[in-house]
């Protein structure tokens, strides 16, 4: 008989979502598809409770979940669907110039153009807080191959974005270069 | 690559990350982990 999952359990599931569905809707381009991938997501963990290590990242090993998930049942449908249009509306749109040298909706075009291997480990260990021994694992793959796949991908949005360095620096992203140095 | 760079890029792509995460979270997920709750603690 399986054990019912702690209350603990349970609260840091629902703390996860917003990362889940973050991290969902980066694979697959697509809310819906990203919706339905962390109910899966959560319905397996929840089952599967009991291989959980109290103590070890419930981030990583709900993102190994997620992904295996992707891969063997949404991929072929997933960037097919394309709904980012109600992915980001409003926020987004008025945030990009002011906040950033980069528009941030040419970020996205530019992010869905890597191929997936190298757009899932960048925003593993570039915005979800994993290290790059958790991203190996959670790919299956050498620490070695991770950071070769975040370097190929930071050299391919620079190229897809134009961006060649401080030397390219117009006024905006002078101060945008300023304004980071003084807030790491 | 200059690290300027990849400061450029890596706050761009956190920018990118944390509006995915500051969206509003679907009632159908709490609801989801409520029954699966209730239906644990029926079982037992």
């Amino acid at each position: 008989m399986s054990s019912t999952p702690s209350p603990s359990f349970r609260n840091n599931l629902v703390k996860e979502i917003p990362n889940l569905r973050a991290f969902a809707a980066s694979l697959s381009g697509s809310m819906q598809t990203a919706d339905d991938l962390v109910q899966d997501t959560l319905l397996k963990a929840w089952s599967h409770a009991e291989k959980f290590t109290e103590g070890t990242n419930l981030r990583a090993w709900l993102f190994t979940i997620l992904r295996n998930t992707y891969y063997s049942m949404y991929r072929r449908r997933g960037r097919e669907v394309q709904d980012t249009d109600g992915l980001y509306s409003s926020k987004v749109a008025v945030q990009g110039n002011q906040e950033s040298a980069i528009d941030l909706a040419d970020f996205r075009v530019a992010l869905a153009k890597l191929p997936e291997e190298q757009r899932e480990v960048l925003i593993m260990v570039g915005a979800t807080g994993l290290s790059y021994e958790e991203a190996a694992e959670i790919c299956n793959v050498a620490v070695g191959t991770i950071k070769s796949r975040v370097n190929r991908a930071r050299n391919r949005l620079a190229e897809l974005l134009d961006i060649k360095g401080p030397s390219d620096l117009g006024p905006d992203r002078a101060s945008f270069a300023v304004v980071q140095a003084s807030n790491p | 690559m200059h690290e300027w760079t990849k400061n450029l890029l890596g706050s761009a792509l956190k920018s990118y990350y944390d509006d995915l995460v500051a969206a509003p979270i679907p009632d159908r997920f709490i609801m989801l982990l409520a029954e699966l709750e209730a239906k644990e603690t029926r079982d037992e």
